[in-house]
């Protein structure tokens, strides 16, 4: 399994990266990005089979990566586990109608190990 | 009305969570150290705007500070950069939480990066007149002041 953590807090990107590789996962690459735009160069590159973004992050946010996405086919149905720490009902509703998962901050690691195992077994399809 | 219940509730599951820290009384922390009670220099602020406009400002004690990156990577000696990081990690959370809990329709749509604070000179025409809500939650490790500046009334 591929993923891909975009997350602009490098402390925060340390700590998930750290987990993921504890987590079990069968885990062949883990890629970390600080920005949007480095995120969408390492879709154009590898194959990736999850995607994990802090939608918080700056220079190109995190929408506005998802919005690129779908304009490209080829990564265009890129499972995708929206973070924020936003409360914002609007925001949930808009992620999750675009079929997208959404994990609020503070998560437990139980939580997005969970997630993450719902795409990797398949319990959910994703098109965006 | 107050806030503080609120305020609490989201810093403590914050820091529990994210930095594996726990709440104690305030007997526990200072009978432990005094050391634990000294504030650190480091503070972040994060911005939010929407239907009110507010910011919420985050002081650690020094040993809370190191704590929260060292708890989160894992590590005893955390370097500055990474006890930023942490910092505004923390400050982003609780922000994002409480941050809708000052309109009544939770409505609050952005939220700005967190920054650290380098000059409290440069925040006071925009907290002239707001109201404040301060809020000092006791740690295993240390103690951290929450300040929460917002606007009196929502915009039309």
């Amino acid at each position: 399994m591929n993923i891909l953590v975009v997350e602009n807090n490098r402390t925060k990107g340390k700590e998930i990266i750290q987990v993921l590789r504890k987590m079990d996962l069968n885990l062949e690459n883990l890629y970390q990005v600080h920005t949007g735009s480095k995120g969408l160069e390492i879709l154009k590159t590898y194959l990736i089979d999850l995607m994990l973004i802090d939608i918080d992050i700056s220079i190109i946010g995190g929408l506005e990566v998802l919005g690129k996405m779908r304009t490209v086919s080829d990564y265009s149905e890129v499972p995708t586990i929206v973070i924020s720490s936003r409360r914002d009902k609007k925001l949930f509703n808009a992620v999750t109608s675009s079929g997208l998962d959404y994990l609020h901050k503070p998560f437990s690691w139980r939580m997005l190990r969970q997630k993450i195992l719902k795409f990797k077994n398949g319990d959910v399809a994703y098109v965006l | 009305m107050s806030y503080r219940r609120e305020i609490y509730e989201a810093a403590e599951k914050t820091f529990e969570i994210t930095c594996f820290l726990f709440p104690l009384e305030e007997e526990e922390v200072s009978s432990e150290s005094q050391e634990r009670l000294l504030l650190s220099n480091m503070q972040s602020v994060v911005e939010f705007s929407g239907a009110i406009d507010g910011m919420v400002i985050i002081t650690p004690s020094k040993s809370l500070l190191s704590a929260m990156a060292g708890n989160m990577l894992a590590i005893d000696e955390p370097n500055e950069a990474e006890k930023e990081e942490a910092l505004c990690e923390v400050a982003n959370i609780i922000s994002g939480n409480i941050a809708p809990i000052f309109s009544k329709e939770g409505d609050i749509c952005y939220i700005s990066p967190p920054q650290l604070l380098e000059s409290r000179e440069k925040l006071t025409k925009k907290i002239r007149d707001s109201l404040k809500e301060t809020v000092r939650i006791f740690l295993d490790e240390g103690i951290a002041d929450i300040e929460v500046h917002y606007q009196a009334q929502e915009k039309p």
